[in-house]
């Protein structure tokens, strides 16, 4: 903060600060002294010493006309920390990923006008990967409301459909409840971004007794006995039953759980692209990410099951493919959500409830029967893994360039287990999907739902402010690090350094990828014609560059930044032609359809 | 028991604390469900507002429209009715 540069304050006199018009009751000898409270009694005040009681230490954002008095107040607040981000979208970003790394609203402070258009993205990216974040935004006097004044800007109705809530006060005495509701709904139940829009005039006004706003907070509902009863009997009837495990499971923290199931039934795990943080990989029943890049193992345990027991998870399209596909199956769904339940697949067996209280009941009737599985389907599953793997060593070496899945167990090999790996959104992410492992569940953040080219760099400093103990990673591409690499100014300012990955194959591959196989190789809009310098890039913010030539010139730098806690861009040139994300399922296909790598020959399909 | 598959037509009730801003949301709502409006009335009784609706879908979509209002922290309740009770504005014929 601006005055704790002792220099800076003992320029302060007293005579300077009356020239303000402050009162002098918090000077001490002619200094401001910014430890003290706020003077004033504004709403401002109320609510920053709100944030302040929730343990609110960060909070991101960019300042305007029309959320200075919230800053102002916030000014008098040292426990909280407000990092000044180069564009608003970054801010909400970073928000979201602190939000899924601590389980409390990352909380976002943006003015009116392009400041609060700016995290529509955001809002929306949280919103679809269910996320909580508090976003307050400044706007207009009331009295000048749709009178297109100066930064003015409809938030509200903007967010309205990518919000879990949102609320736009015009009583001051309603602008300490909006916030409270606000915050808790974020993390209440199924997390969500919420969004409370307050005008300037409401917070400069006096501070007042706060009002009531009759809205509650949704309830946690539990799980019906007999429904998780009636599962576990279709369960122990199925031959060939498969846990589909959705980033619900990660923010019920229910892994264990998860696995003391697979393990008690002897049955395979897949994940959806969210659920991949939600298990670690290695456990031997994990198969992996199923879907439109998923796992060859993974897609055809999901396929290939009579039964699936779905937790946590929202049965996106990328995920199954087609919904008739999996419409066929007996399915157990079970969601926080009552609106996840039946929205994409009807499910035999609906369970509302939390994830990890509906395991637990499931466990515990499963708990006393021995349970006698027919391993061939498993080791089938595992067959095809390690033929997927042969196939890989064999692809890997007819591969130009770096070849992203050796890059990415390197990587693996030198980042400590409990460190966070961030993505961006292109093909990089999808190599990450298949070939990352994580060694502990909830330290795998990517932006799913939404797909938000962008989102790796300020997500990957909003996780290392939530846990600035851990090393951080971030996957990304060179088209999604164009789009918001403006905010690794924040690495050196705030010292949030972490490993910042760039799989450059200059193009945005992934539609690079489907214009060549769908749309008849007719490449357009999808290739850099003139690269940045990203080694200038990484100078202009004083963060260390490195261009490997090898593996292991890959490993030794990566482990000199994570020995260190050091900032440091690694650029990876990728081969363009080279680099098709395989397996891949074409849209419309079913998984067992999946166009798998060079020289792999197996069925994904189940002859018994 | 109808098909699932087969169109119906319900009434909406729904119960929401607010103003037009809460009002937007469950238009927003509405907008992407399946579930069509044939007709609506809202009345708006001080920071209370019922909303009936005449809504036509397949029933598994109606209900899953009415599960999705009821998500919204500022809905007080949303239920599916067969029949009305009261005067829906505008109501349709034939």
């Amino acid at each position: 903060m601006l005055f704790k540069d002792r220099w800076l304050r003992a320029q302060l006199t007293e005579s300077f600060i009356n020239r303000l018009g402050v009162k002098g009751s918090h000077i001490r000898g002619g200094i401001v002294d910014p430890t003290s409270r706020s003077p004033m009694n504004r709403v401002s005040d109320s609510l920053a010493s709100l944030l302040e009681s929730y343990g609110v230490r960060s909070i991101m954002g960019v300042i305007g006309g029309s959320i200075m008095p919230l800053y102002d107040a916030l000014y008098y607040r040292e426990s909280i920390e407000v990092l000044m981000f180069r564009h608003e979208q970054g801010a909400a970003h970073a928000a979201d990923a602190y939000g899924r790394v601590t389980g409390r609203p990352g909380i976002v402070l943006t003015t009116s006008g392009p400041g609060a258009t700016n995290i529509v993205t955001g809002l929306a990216n949280a919103y679809m990967d269910s996320s909580p974040v508090l976003a307050i935004t400044g706007q207009v006097p009331t009295e000048v409301f749709g009178r297109d004044a100066f930064q003015e800007a409809d938030i509200l109705s903007m967010v309205a459909s990518v919000t879990k809530f949102v609320y736009q006060v015009r009583d001051p005495g309603e602008a300490v409840t909006a916030v409270d509701l606000a915050y808790r709904i974020s993390a209440a139940g199924r997390p969500g971004p919420t969004l409370v829009d307050l005008p300037r005039d409401v917070q400069v006004a006096e501070a007042r007794e706060p009002k009531r706003i009759p809205i509650s907070l949704p309830k946690s509902p539990s799980p019906d006995l007999e429904r998780v009863r009636e599962a576990c009997r279709l369960l122990l009837r199925a031959e060939r039953p498969v846990i589909l495990v959705g980033g619900g499971v990660r923010t019920s923290g229910a892994h264990d759980e998860v696995l003391a199931l697979a393990e008690l039934l002897k049955i395979p795990v897949v994940t959806t692209l969210m659920g991949k943080s939600s298990v670690p990989s290695e456990h031997p029943l994990v198969m992996g990410v199923a879907g439109m890049h998923g796992r060859p193992e993974a897609n055809a345990a999901l396929a290939n099951a009579d039964l699936v027991i779905a937790v946590g998870t929202r049965f996106s399209d990328r995920t199954v493919g087609r919904f008739e596909g999996i419409s066929r199956k007996v399915v157990v769904h079970i969601d926080l959500d009552p609106s996840e339940l039946g929205k994409n697949v009807k499910a035999s067996i609906q369970i509302l409830g939390d994830a990890k209280e509906s395991l637990r009941m499931m466990i515990s009737l499963l708990s006393r029967i021995e349970v006698i599985r027919d391993e061939r389907y498993l080791s089938w599953l595992k067959g095809i893994r390690r033929e997927f793997e042969r196939s890989l060593e064999e692809w890997a070496k007819s591969f130009k360039g770096v070849v992203p899945w050796l890059a990415l167990k390197t990587l693996r090999k030198v980042m400590p287990a409990d460190s966070i790996t961030v993505t961006g959104v292109g093909s990089h992410q999808m190599w990450t999907e298949l070939h990352w492992d994580v060694l502990v569940p909830g330290t795998f953040i990517t932006s799913a739902g939404l797909g938000t080219m962008g989102f790796g760099i300020p997500a990957s400093l909003g996780a290392k402010v939530a846990s600035r103990d851990r090393r951080v990673l971030c996957i990304d591409g060179d088209g999604s690090f164009q789009m918001t690499f403006n905010n690794l100014a924040l690495v050196r300012e705030y010292d949030l350094p972490f490993v910042e990955v760039v799989f450059d194959n200059r193009a945005l591959m992934l539609v690079k990828h489907w214009q060549r196989f769908l749309y008849g190789g007719r490449v357009i809009a999808t290739e850099f014609k003139r690269p940045p310098n990203l080694e200038m890039i990484a100078q202009a913010y004083d963060i260390e560059y490195s261009r490997p030539e090898s593996y292991e010139e890959l490993a030794s730098r990566v482990e000199w930044a994570v020995r260190n806690d050091e900032p440091l861009i690694v650029d990876l040139l990728i081969d363009s032609e080279s680099d098709i994300v395989l397996p891949w399922v074409q849209p419309g296909k079913w998984l067992t359809e999946a166009v798998l790598p060079p020289r792999m020959e197996v069925s994904l399909e189940w002859r018994g | 028991m109808e098909g699932m598959s087969v169109r119906i037509e319900r009434v909406v009730s729904v119960r929401i604390f607010g103003s037009l801003d809460q009002f937007l949301r469950l238009v927003n709502m509405l907008r992407r469900s399946r579930a069509e409006v044939r007709s609506m009335e809202a009345r708006f009784f001080g920071r209370e507002i019922l909303v009936m609706m005449k809504v036509e879908g397949k029933l598994s979509d109606l209900e899953w429209a009415v599960r999705k209002i009821n998500s919204l922290p500022e809905v007080r309740n949303a239920e599916l009715v067969e029949e009305l009770r009261g005067e829906v504005v505008g109501s349709i014929s034939g």
